[in-house]
């Protein structure tokens, strides 16, 4: 028997050895273990209600709204809602310029500037959803490393997070873009499907930074 | 590893673990905890980061066993636990990396030695004097005195039981890389432990 043979036994005799001797695991280790998967499981249920009720808000948004109490307005209201406000202050600056320093201007010209605000808008969204697509292809495959095996369960928590997050957008949107089919010039549902497109531009910005974080 | 499941069991286990059902992971760690903790202990060196692998490894059961139910439980469970360990290995190399960057910056280093000891506490200090003049050094310190890689290789191959393929996917080298570290893994613990042996 050659000496690297013989040295090869006396190893696997020594690492035999050394994994018999290996500690046990801790007594509270099974409890700890109970406990998280426990915590994951409510953190799980909690997730899933936030998301549904999430869902129901976007269902409702042009229905069940507690208009009396404007503290419980979701975001794309209160945005709408300021937009609103923003373009009827506009309009009544323009409206008391027009009628007092202005001579009134002929109907097909004022025709043609809501044309022109509509055209910018629709540029404006056309615009967004080009970016939006650009970093749907960037963040796509991020997103589904949530349901790698090998990810940290914090990691994928977060990952799920966030796809969550871009579903319950994608769903306004579409929701916003079904209403301006019949209401082309609408200006509020116009302002909101605006904002929605910025956040979830941003949420797709979070989704690459969060993998540069984790692979830097 | 664990061989001895049985399909329609483990389908059973995997679908109750899926459900959050506590006495399946019970089940699940009576038969296969202390193997996954000894398998991180061993990589990892450090009881509280072992424990905390394990914990990891029970977590990605409950969320992927309803999705794509493993056939060999413990096999995946002993594979979710390497992969776990090896990333806190990357993260803590980064860490030391960026300390001894530090270190460069503030004139704190005099050299570095890619043959010193993975283990920096004492009692591998004192092992790492014993070792190559024949005293009685223990295989557990001879280990954590192989330079890292190397040591990885040899824990995975020799002591988890992993193949040279698997290793490469574990650890992203080649199979020749493994098999030469593995190589000089034992010969330098032949040459530490059994100092009669000339190779």
């Amino acid at each position: 028997m050659s000496d690297e043979r013989r040295g090869d036994d006396f190893l696997k005799g020594l690492v035999d050895e050394w994994k018999a001797s290996t500690p046990a695991p801790p007594a509270g280790l099974e409890d700890r273990i109970l406990r998280a998967v426990r915590a994951a499981r409510e953190e799980d249920a909690s997730r899933a209600d936030d998301h549904a009720g999430g869902v129901e808000n976007g269902r409702r948004l042009a229905k069940i709204i507690p208009w009396h109490r404007p503290a419980a307005w979701p975001r794309p209201v209160w945005a709408a809602a300021g937009a609103l406000a923003a373009m009827l202050a506009i309009g009544s600056m323009l409206t008391i310029r027009a009628t007092f320093f202005i001579p009134a201007a002929p109907q097909q010209a004022q025709r043609l500037l809501v044309a022109d605000a509509l055209r910018d808008a629709e540029a404006a969204e056309r615009q967004h959803a080009r970016a939006i697509a650009r970093l749907e292809e960037i963040a796509g495959p991020i997103l589904a490393q949530a349901d790698d095996p090998e990810l940290s369960g914090a990691r994928a928590a977060r990952l799920m997070a966030l796809g969550n997050r871009l579903r319950f957008l994608d769903q306004t949107i579409a929701e916003i873009n079904g209403f301006l089919e019949h209401n082309t010039g609408h200006p509020g549902a116009r302002t909101t499907l605006l904002a929605a497109y910025t956040e979830k531009t941003d949420v797709l910005r979070e989704v690459i930074a969060f993998d540069e974080e984790i692979t830097s | 590893m664990h061989g001895s499941e049985s399909d329609s069991d483990t389908a059973d286990l995997c679908r109750r673990c899926a459900g959050g059902d506590e006495d399946a992971f019970s089940e699940v760690y009576r038969r296969f905890g202390g193997t996954l903790y000894g398998t991180a202990w061993r990589i990892l060196k450090s009881p509280q980061e072992a424990e905390e692998v394990v914990q990891e490894a029970f977590l990605t059961l409950y969320r992927k066993a309803g999705e794509d139910p493993p056939r060999n439980l413990g096999g995946w469970l002993h594979r979710v636990t390497v992969n776990r360990s090896l990333d806190r290995i990357r993260k803590r190399t980064r860490r030391s990396e960026v300390e001894l960057n530090e270190d460069l910056h503030a004139g704190n280093v005099v050299s570095i030695d890619d043959t010193a000891p993975a283990a920096t506490d004492p009692g591998a200090a004192a092992a790492a004097e014993g070792a190559g003049h024949g005293f009685g050094l223990d295989i557990e310190r001879a280990i954590d005195r192989l330079p890292e890689r190397t040591r990885m290789v040899f824990v995975l191959h020799d002591v988890e039981g992993f193949k040279h393929r698997e290793i490469g996917e574990l650890m992203g080298i080649t199979d020749g890389s493994s098999k030469s570290q593995l190589f000089r893994a034992r010969a330098m613990l032949r040459d530490w432990l059994q100092p009669g042996v000339e190779q």
